[in-house]
This record gives structure tokens, C-alpha cells and sequence, in this order.
């Protein structure tokens, strides 16, 4: 669960988005320029909503996250997601959702670095597909 | 995934309320690929409610939005717009949640996954397969509504025609069984089609059932239906005309000639509404509303012991008495006039005109077969005008004995007892019509029965005995 382990590598790729619109490059830089606005902050009102213990909040925001976490393909979070999306909502395992929350707010943030990275390279679409 | 699109259907309305951006977007950009797409984004509640008004064609909604939940939007929806067909799209795979929206009248619920696209897309597809088909459906019954809105279909200024048109309406505007009588060719089908297109049941059949051209044996499957193997011949199951006239209109035309044990079975169904198949027991709920027709006097046959008396007063309810084409004055040069224009049209022979003897012909004709009749003589003296024109020469009677009027040879009593016996046969021998039709006494025709100066046949041949 170390992110620092898998720092290098590459933590999304852009074949589902692809997968959508295979010819628009445009389209992609565009959903990937939203996700960087708003899933960032998503994340962080989610370590929020966990340290308050807001575990409706916490469901509310994980469920929204989820989509884009598979959207991106963002493998490392894909089953910690859904542990966080199910534990807040059935209020079930909730003492180690802290540090999954924690988790997953790293590898966005890496995440979102990398695709600034990709961004400012103009190379994303080869590294990503 | 987009190459069955068909670019000339109409276009399709769809709003997207999601508040997630990244997948909003996603869908916009998705669904906007279809040029036949409008759509819309909202990403709350709250501003999607405000334009639900609207009406969209569709609307994929999220389950799970900040100000509120996809099946209180869904209700919301259907309460404003209960024609939207609505798609939830959620990010959990919920069978209670699912259950309970489609019971709320989503249209599908898809679950956020890799092949959500497709499953919005084909969803979409069968929604708009079936916008269209809808849409097509309201055109052509605007077209129906249109072919039989009776004041311009059915043709006529005369006093008796007007007092119809009052029949007509006040049928249209209720559910009661309507019983049409008149001779042949009066457009006795024309006023139950009538009726039936300008009631509220014109979204549903309307049924006919020549009564006169079904064989006997096969009238009760015919109209119940039957099971398959219930008697030799039925290899499959079928639905009978009541059964398919349900919530419509089923009309049964020459309904006297219905034999007596027949009677008692549509007397049991019109009781009861309910019915069972030929080779069941299980009965069926039906809502038919009933328009008999008959070129007899039923009530006559009712007396011969031909007609059940109860089923008789079951289908009365308003009775409209079609007026023979004879009786209704210059209505025959109106519908003439009308028949004329129709057929030039069709036959691209130039505008026609009947000239002022072919109109004294006209008038001066009794018209057994009624405006079936006039319709024949107008068409084929179009064809033999060969001018603008078309003069009495062209007017070919197709009985000359039934001008009633024609008098050269003939001296007033003969006149008189003509005229008479002719009444009585377009009158079904109905004595006591024929007597006010002429303004003369019943007892005047009684008494030139008996001395054999009139006669009383049915179609048979048989005399009537009288009354």
C-alpha cells in the first residue's frame, strides 16, 4: 500500500477514454483537464469527511470517485475504493477507512502529477495507451 | 456504434443530470456524436427540476446527486412529464434500488461500468424506436381523426342529415350502445366509424363484423375466439372481434341476420362483459362499447320471433335512423357534386358539371340503392360527358322502374299504389313508417293490402302476415 513503492510508474492510463472517442485528442486533454479540477479536491473533502467521521459524506464522495478511478484506470485504487465506498455505507470495518482515504488521496495527487506531467510534455497520449 | 443511425428521424431531446463533471462530460460528448441528439447537461437537481417542463424525451439521471436521490428526481419526473422515459444510471449494482425505480416507471437503470456507453446507446435506440413509432401513431390518428370528422365526411345540409349530426355527437360524447338502421347504401358504417373516431375510445380499435357474411357455425369463434384444437380446424389459439374491439368499438353491421342462439350468447357478454374462448373456461374482462347496424325494422323482427326482445332492448340504446337518399332533397346534388369532384380528380378528367336537367334527374329519382347508388351513376356519367358538362343523357338509371315519378302512362290511382308498394319495399314493409312517411293513414294501406292492391314480401318471397 506503500505509493512511494510504484512511484515511477505509471498510475492511469487513457484506454477506456480512448476506448470512447478514439480520434479526438482534444476530447480526452478536456476530461482530463475536468478530472484535474475536480477530483483532487474531491478526495480531499473525503480525508475530511473520514478524520470527522462523516461516514454518509465519506459514501457520497467515494461513490463519485469510483467512476473516474475506473475511468482512468487507476488500478491501485479500484478495490480500495470500493472498500471505502461499502465500509461507509454499511458502517461496517470503519477503523481502518482513515488510512485507506489517506492512501487513496496520495496516488491522486500522484496522479494527478503525472497527468500534468503528460500534459506538459505533449507526450501523454503515447506514454498512456 | 453509431453506423445504424438514421439521419432523418426526428431529433431526440435528452438531458444529462450528473454532477459529476468528468463523467457529465463523457456522456455530452458521447451522445452529442449523433447530430439527431439535443442534449442538455445539469448537474444538480435543483436546476434540472427547473427545466423538466420542458419535457424532454429523455434524461439519464444519476442515482446519487448532492441535493437529492435519483428516484425522488424520478417521481418528480413523471409527475411533470410522464411521457420522459428515464434512465438511471448509478454507480452501484442494486437489484432493491433497481426494483424499486422501475416500479417508479424508470425505463432502465445501467450501472457505471466499461460497457455503460453501450447500454446507454442501445437503451436510447429502443426509446427512440419507439418515440418514432409513437409520433407515427399520433400522425395517423390525427389523420383518422381528421377522415371522419363527420360534418366533412358525411355530406349533407338537409333537415334529416342535421338532425343526425346531433345523434352523432351526442354518441361520440358517451359510451352508449348505438343501434343505426336504414336501407342499404345510407352510410350506416360511415356513422358508427364516425362515432367511434371522435369518442374517447378512438386510441383503441374500432371493429367490424359483417354480421350477414359469416357463416353461422364459425360466428361464435369468430367473435369469442376459440382454442387451439377446439374443434377441427383451430390449430392455433385466436382472439376473437370482441376481444380485439376491447376498449375500442366493435360494430356489428346487418345484426339481424344473427341466428336466435347467437343472440343469447352476445346477450350474456354484453351483461356480463365478459366473455370465454370456444374451448375454454376461462373468462375474459372485456370493455367494448357496442354500434349495431341493420337494414331491417328490428322491432318486427322481434315480433315474428326473430329477434330476442331482450337483446333488442339491450342494443337499442340511441337509435339512429339513417334517411333513405330520397328523402333528403338536395343533399343528391350535394353529394353528386362531391362524388363528381372525386372522380375527375382521381382520373385527371378537368373539372365537371351536372347542367340543370342531369340535377331534375337526379332529384326526380328514388335511389333504391341510396348514395351507393348515386356514387355509380355519377362516376360513369363523368365518363360519358365528354365536355365540361354532364347533361341528363350522361345520368344512366340502373333501374328505370324505380324513378318513381315517372308518370307518362300511368293514372293517378296507379300512380298512387306505386308509389306506396314502392315505400314499402325500401321500408322493409314497416306499415306504419311508410304510412307517415306519406302522411296517409295506416288503415288506407291495410285496406289496399287486403283488396291486393299492395303487397307485404320479405326477401324471401314469403308474405308477411299481417299484423
Amino acid at each position: 500500500m506503500n505509493p512511494s513503492t510504484n512511484h515511477k510508474a505509471r498510475l492511469y492510463n487513457l484506454e477506456k477514454l480512448y476506448g470512447i472517442e478514439h480520434k479526438d485528442a482534444n476530447f480526452v486533454k478536456e476530461v482530463l483537464m475536468l478530472f484535474l479540477n475536480t477530483i483532487p479536491a474531491i478526495s480531499d473533502e473525503l480525508v475530511k469527511a473520514a478524520n470527522e467521521k462523516k461516514w454518509e459524506q465519506v459514501y457520497f464522495l467515494a461513490h463519485k470517485m469510483k467512476a473516474n478511478i475506473d475511468l482512468l484506470n487507476i488500478e491501485s485504487l479500484k478495490k480500495e475504493i470500493r472498500v471505502v465506498e461499502e465500509s461507509s455505507k454499511t458502517k461496517i470495518n470503519l477503523d481502518n477507512i482513515s488510512d485507506k482515504v489517506k492512501f487513496i488521496n496520495s496516488i491522486i495527487e500522484q496522479c494527478a502529477h503525472q497527468i500534468k506531467e503528460d500534459f506538459d510534455g505533449k507526450t501523454f497520449k503515447q506514454v498512456n495507451r | 456504434m453509431f453506423d445504424n443511425i438514421n439521419m432523418n428521424q426526428e431529433p431526440i431531446s435528452i438531458y444529462i443530470v450528473e454532477d459529476d463533471a468528468v463523467y457529465s462530460k463523457i456522456l455530452e460528448h458521447f451522445l452529442s456524436l449523433n447530430p439527431d441528439f439535443r442534449v442538455k447537461k445539469f448537474n444538480s437537481a435543483k436546476e434540472f427540476l427547473k427545466a423538466v417542463h420542458e419535457k424532454p424525451d429523455i434524461v439519464t439521471l444519476d442515482y446519487t446527486l448532492p441535493d437529492s436521490t435519483g428516484d425522488k428526481i424520478l417521481s418528480q419526473v413523471k409527475e411533470i412529464s410522464p411521457e420522459t422515459k428515464v434512465i438511471v444510471i448509478s454507480g452501484q449494482s442494486d437489484i432493491k434500488i433497481a426494483i424499486d425505480l422501475f416500479r417508479k416507471g424508470a425505463h432502465d437503470y445501467i450501472v457505471k461500468d466499461e460497457d455503460t456507453q453501450q447500454r446507454l446507446w442501445m437503451a436510447i435506440s429502443n426509446i427512440r424506436e419507439n418515440i418514432t413509432l409513437k409520433k407515427e401513431l399520433a400522425t395517423l390518428q390525427k389523420e383518422v381523426e381528421k377522415k371522419y370528422d363527420f360534418n366533412k365526411v358525411i355530406i349533407g345540409h338537409s333537415d334529416c342529415m342535421k338532425a343526425v349530426f346531433r345523434l352523432i355527437e351526442k354518441a361520440s360524447n358517451t359510451n352508449i350502445t348505438v343501434s343505426i338502421s336504414g336501407e342499404t347504401g345510407t352510410g350506416k358504417d360511415l356513422v358508427a366509424k364516425a362515432i367511434h373516431f371522435n369518442s374517447e375510445r378512438k386510441k383503441f380499435p374500432f371493429v367490424p363484423v359483417n354480421v350477414a357474411a359469416i357463416p353461422r357455425d364459425l360466428l361464435e369463434s369468430e367473435l369469442f375466439g376459440h382454442e387451439k384444437g377446439s374443434f377441427t380446424g383451430a390449430i392455433a389459439r385466436r382472439i376473437g372481434k370482441f376481444e380485439e374491439a376491447n376498449k375500442g368499438t366493435l360494430f356489428l353491421d346487418e345484426i339481424s341476420e344473427m341466428d336466435l342462439a347467437m343472440q343469447a350468447k352476445v346477450l350474456r357478454v354484453l351483461q356480463e362483459q365478459e366473455l370465454s374462448r370456444v374451448g375454454s373456461n376461462e373468462l375474459i374482462k372485456i370493455s367494448v362499447r357496442i354500434i349495431v347496424a341493420t337494414n331491417r325494422n328490428l322491432l318486427e323482427q322481434v315480433k315474428r320471433g326473430k329477434f330476442r326482445e331482450d337483446l333488442y332492448y339491450r342494443l337499442l340504446g340511441m337509435p339512429i335512423q339513417m334517411p333513405a337518399l330520397r328523402e333528403r332533397g338536395n343533399d343528391i346534388i350535394l353529394i353528386a357534386r362531391h362524388f363528381i369532384d372525386e372522380f375527375c380528380a382521381e382520373n385527371n378528367l378537368g373539372k365537371k358539371n351536372l347542367d340543370v336537367e342531369a340535377k331534375k334527374k337526379l332529384m326526380f329519382y328514388s335511389f333504391p340503392g341510396n348514395i351507393r347508388e348515386l356514387k355509380s351513376i355519377v362516376e360513369l356519367a363523368c365518363v360519358m360527358s365528354d365536355s365540361e358538362e354532364i347533361k341528363a343523357d350522361h345520368i344512366q338509371m340502373n333501374n328505370q322502374n324505380n324513378n318513381v315519378l315517372q308518370t307518362d302512362s300511368l293514372t293517378l290511382k296507379q300512380y298512387t299504389t306505386k308509389l306506396i308498394q314502392h315505400y314499402l319495399d325500401v321500408n322493409s314493409y314497416d306499415v306504419l313508417r311508410v304510412a307517415t312517411l306519406l302522411n296517409i293513414g295506416k288503415s288506407t294501406i291495410y285496406r289496399m293490402i287486403s283488396n291486393n292492391e299492395l303487397k307485404l314480401y320479405k326477401n324471401t318471397d314469403e308474405p308477411i302476415n299481417e299484423p
